[in-house]
């Protein structure tokens, strides 16, 4: 040990090597912090969008009395759902449709606003119509890209319209 | 105790004090990665979950369509796959592809009995007009396999 209580260049060299090496330990584990926080919020986003654009959609396909065949644009990608529902005894029609990559909500053909986020994208859209000997069912076909344009989930709904059955 | 008058840190105490900072960073890695893992797993039980209401409707449509030969037509106990064919759901006995690569969907169907109140009981008599379903989605989650299951009843109400 130095009696000055002064450090030798030996000492100084390993000192700064092991505060490059910590430095960049740190700078590391920053970038791994932020890179996975936009990773998370990523897949937020695409969740949440399935669950709101979903749930909205079953909760109006159950709702409907009937699906308009002649409104709507089934097996195409994008598709366009149209369904003739009942609120009380006030007839309301319901369209689904794709715009600029955003499941949008129009009632009577007024713009309901947007069910799914902006900052994903709707890449598949396709609705498919089953006429039942007793009942009429939608299945929903969807595919939701995230931010990075890279990472996309596929999902699936089918739905009896509870006031398709009439006999 | 190392004597000190006025000399700085020793480059033990400097190791020591690194060594504590890079468990802290990497105890912090390691729980946002974890975190990642989790919202993976988040995701695919969404899907799931959708897959698995999406069977139940399915069954109901099939129902629908035609008990005598959608319901009535399957042996109870035997496990059937779903298919979607030509804009109608249909009951099928061999394992079709995954969903995606990734979701398996199968589907069972039990008799139903019922004792002298029309209750639903394990011991009674069969109710030839009400089946019970079990929608079963699994999918590989790490290593281990994930099954979910929904369960419902449902009756011949358009005889």
């Amino acid at each position: 040990m130095n009696k000055n209580g002064g450090y030798t260049l030996i000492e100084t060299v390993i000192y700064t090597s092991i505060l490059a090496l910590l430095l960049m330990v740190v700078a590391n584990t920053l970038i791994v912090v932020v890179t996975i926080y936009r990773e998370f919020d990523m897949r937020r986003d695409v969740q949440d969008s399935a669950i709101t654009s979903l749930e909205r959609m079953t909760k109006e396909i159950r709702n409907a009395q009937s699906v308009s065949t002649s409104g709507s644009a089934f097996n195409t990608n994008p598709s366009t759902l149209v369904v003739s529902a009942l609120d009380g005894s006030t007839p309301v029609v319901r369209e689904f449709a794709i715009v600029d990559g955003v499941l949008r909500l129009y009632e009577d053909g007024v713009d309901q606003g947007p069910l799914s986020s902006t900052d994903v994208e709707i890449t598949n859209f396709v609705v498919r119509f089953s006429d039942t000997e007793h009942s009429e069912l939608v299945k929903i076909e969807m595919t939701i890209q995230g931010s990075d344009g890279e990472y996309q989930r596929n999902f699936y709904n089918s739905t009896i319209l509870r006031g398709s059955y009439n006999d | 105790m190392m004597k000190r008058t006025d000399q700085g840190l020793s480059l033990v105490e400097l190791l020591v004090g690194a060594s504590i900072l890079s468990i802290f960073i990497v105890s912090l890695v390691v729980v946002f990665q974890n975190l990642l893992v989790r919202s993976f797993n988040s995701v695919e039980r969404v899907q799931a979950s959708y897959l698995l209401e999406e069977g139940i409707e399915a069954v109901k449509a099939l129902r629908d369509e035609n008990w005598d030969e959608n319901i009535d037509g399957l042996t109870f106990g035997d496990t059937y796959y779903l298919d979607y064919v030509s804009g109608l759901w249909i009951p099928v006995s061999s394992q079709p592809e995954f969903i995606d690569g990734v979701f398996d969907r199968s589907f069972i169907l039990e008799a139903v009995e019922r004792d002298g109140n029309d209750v639903i009981t394990d011991s009674g008599t069969v109710d030839p007009n009400t089946v019970k379903v079990s929608v079963f989605v699994s999918w590989a989650q790490g290593t281990a396999t994930t099954t979910r299951t929904l369960e419902t009843y449902i009756t011949n109400f358009h005889e």
